[in-house]
């Protein structure tokens, strides 16, 4: 109760402009909140910008933060749909350029890796790409930043029988991509 | 002991990832246990989900590495963005509020403004302010075409012509209700005539929706005292050798027929008077609690009445000295009916009479005599009239005379008869006048001519006997309702 309330707080200073409770806050979901953008986003590069944006997002819409929530699978919430609507974004941009692309018959070139990519983040960068958004969601959730079950459900909305199917198939995907049984 | 069914595989394997989800319940997870003693298959499967499971747990939180340098997150920076997208709001909310001013003013500014707006949309605006002449008032009229008809409004003066909805519906059969705040008509929608109805000061169009004969027109319909009921006529289709009446009334190949009573919302329909019977001429008593008509269900045109729910029919008035009932009046007040009553004969010894009575026949007092042979029967049964002056004092009724028919006007009290129109090249009135709500002036429509008298000529702001509104260069003018706002009755 006492970390609610404290949460509560917090966020309704950062609504005030309080810089202290601003400072605090970044620093405080910052970081998690670019990683999970960054595995979420189509173009993990924005990551940071788009980081900042959703915990803004986030203050903003602090009216709506009712209290006995857990901040951070609230602010986890809003970084998933902001990372939504993002990807959507950018595949309506992608399709442009490439239909663009096709008009000057030229390629695109797509920046990739760098000198900290591993294969094995290769691989599993390339599997959890062919994984459609309801899928790659509770995996990254999970996996990336240790949420269970009962957290995925709250930051997605869905029931706890959807997400453990959700991760059933995600798994069985990728263990198939994996081992090279499914391109 | 309960026994338990066996396991299958793909529910197994399921249940192997959620031991690693750690949801697995204590039975279930023993139930497991005995199926991977057993099933060589799913322990590999089990070992290879808990290798993809550490595999995950290595390399996913890795997908969340940024490529770019680290980045220290500070408050500084949630602040800046925050006020800047506070400013972006801003100026967007602005900007788009501009935008709807330029856009009112635009509309403002343009031919017709607002009102040309307005007068597209389904409702009609409310009548101007009246000027100081009492002929600021204005009349509601169908115009007929041959291909189609509409519904008109004009000044009483015959400035201001304008018709009323947009749209292409034929329109006919205008009615407005006694407060005069509603307007019914019948539209015809893909063939289908239905009758439609608005609040004459800022409602929309409702369909008032009446389910049996769908393709067959309304022929008449009028508006309860308290405006929330309807009473219709709808046509019957004519059968060739079917139904027998001695006068045919044929519209485009059908006749008057069953008389409805309805609520608004097309509840509580009653159909009055039966299917085989030919009715006419609806009207309200005063206090709404029955409806009067006209009908020949033997035959010979009598006058009846209804109790608003359809029950109750009885004939009204006398046949002493007649054998038919023609055009009839309920008085204002509700206590008398004036009606024609007409022998039929061409025997000059017989005479057609006008007579006033009580509701129930009783006091009948003969007003007129005219000698048999001089009205046109047909005409004056259907397309005759009488009808009381709002305030109950004066008669105005069709005279065969000398004169051949004219309009006139006897005052009840004094038993004076004046005669109010006559004109051989204008002809009768088709429809039957409209009294003016004060009973100033009556509006009749003649062919293709619009009219109004002045029931009393020597008034200063009055025409000096009658004006001609009208001219249609269509078929003809049908039904003439006044639009007057105030309903308020001057004393005299």
């Amino acid at each position: 109760m006492v970390e609610t309330n404290y949460s509560t707080d917090l966020i309704e200073r950062c609504l005030q402009g309080d810089i202290s409770a601003l400072d605090e806050y970044a620093r405080r979901f910052g970081p998690e909140v670019e990683q999970l953008a960054c595995a979420m986003l189509d173009s993990p590069m924005n990551a940071q910008n788009v980081a900042q944006e959703i915990l803004v997002s986030a203050v903003e819409a602090s009216g709506k933060f009712r209290v006995g929530n857990d901040l951070r699978i609230w602010v986890f919430s809003i970084a998933i749909n902001n990372c939504r609507k993002k990807n959507r974004a950018e595949q309506v941009r992608q399709c442009l350029v490439d239909v663009l692309s096709g008009l000057l018959r030229g390629q695109s070139n797509h920046i990739r890796g760098g000198d900290r990519l591993t294969e094995t983040w290769l691989d599993m960068q390339t599997a959890m790409r062919q994984l459609d958004e309801k899928h790659r969601i509770p995996i990254i959730l999970h996996y990336g930043h240790g949420l269970s079950v009962a957290e995925i459900c709250r930051v997605t909305g869905v029931g706890e029988n959807t997400v453990l199917l959700r991760l059933f198939h995600a798994r069985a995907r990728l263990n198939r991509i994996l081992n090279g049984e499914e391109s | 002991m309960v026994e338990r069914a066996a396991l299958s595989h793909d529910q197994a394997q399921e249940w192997i990832h959620r031991v690693i989800d750690g949801v697995l319940t204590i039975e279930q997870r023993t139930q497991l246990d005995e199926h991977l003693d057993e099933c060589g298959d799913c322990r590999l499967y089990a070992v290879q989900a808990q290798k993809l499971d550490r595999q995950l747990s290595r390399s996913v939180p890795l997908l969340g590495v940024s490529m770019k340098e680290t980045k220290i997150y500070g408050g500084a920076d949630l602040r800046d963005r925050l006020r800047r997208r506070s400013k972006n709001r801003m100026i967007a909310y602005t900007t788009i509020g501009l935008i709807t001013l330029g856009i009112l003013f635009g509309l403002w500014l343009s031919p017709g403004g607002f009102e040309a707006k307005i007068q597209s949309s389904d409702t009609i605006p409310r009548t101007p302010t009246a000027s100081s002449s009492e002929f600021a008032r204005q009349l509601i009229f169908e115009e007929r075409h041959s291909d189609e008809s509409n519904i008109y409004r004009i000044n009483a003066d015959g400035s201001g012509l304008e018709k009323l909805y947009s749209d292409n519906l034929n329109k006919s059969l205008p009615r407005l209700s006694p407060g005069g705040s509603k307007l019914a008509f019948v539209a015809v929608s893909k063939g289908t005539p239905e009758i439609l109805f608005t609040d004459l000061f800022g409602g929309r169009l409702q369909l008032l929706s009446v389910d049996n004969e769908k393709d067959l027109p309304w022929v008449d319909m009028t508006w309860s005292p308290d405006e929330q009921k309807l009473a219709v006529i709808r046509a019957f289709k004519a059968i060739s050798g079917g139904i027998q009446t001695r006068r045919s009334f044929t519209i485009d190949g059908t006749s008057e027929g069953p008389l409805l009573i309805l609520n608004l919302d097309g509840s509580d329909v009653v159909e009055v008077a039966g299917s085989h019977n030919i009715t006419w001429s609806p009207q309200w008593s005063p206090d709404g609690q029955r409806l009067y008509f006209q009908s020949a269900v033997y035959g010979f045109s009598r006058i009846y009445s209804v109790r608003a729910d359809g029950s109750d029919i009885k004939s009204v008035g006398t046949l002493s000295g007649g054998v038919e009932q023609g055009a009839f009046a309920i008085s204002p007040n509700g206590n008398q009916i004036a009606y024609f009553l007409l022998s039929r004969s061409r025997d000059k010894s017989n005479v057609d009479t006008l007579v006033l009575s009580s509701l129930d026949g009783d006091n009948t007092q003969v007003l007129r005599s005219f000698e048999a042979g001089q009205f046109d029967i047909g005409r004056t049964i259907r397309f005759g009239y009488v009808s009381f002056s709002p305030d109950g004092s004066q008669l105005l009724y069709v005279s065969p005379d000398s004169r051949a028919q004219a309009l006139k006007l006897l005052d009840l009290t004094t038993g004076e008869e004046t005669l109010l129109f006559y004109d051989e090249n204008i002809g009768l009135p088709d429809r039957r006048p409209i009294w003016s709500p004060d009973g100033k002036y009556i509006a009749f429509a003649t062919g293709k001519k619009l009219f109004i008298l002045s029931v009393f000529p020597n008034l200063p702001d009055s025409p000096t006997s009658f004006i001609q509104v009208y001219e249609s260069n269509g078929l003809g003018i049908g039904s003439v309702q006044w639009l007057v706002e105030d309903h308020t009755l001057e004393s005299r």
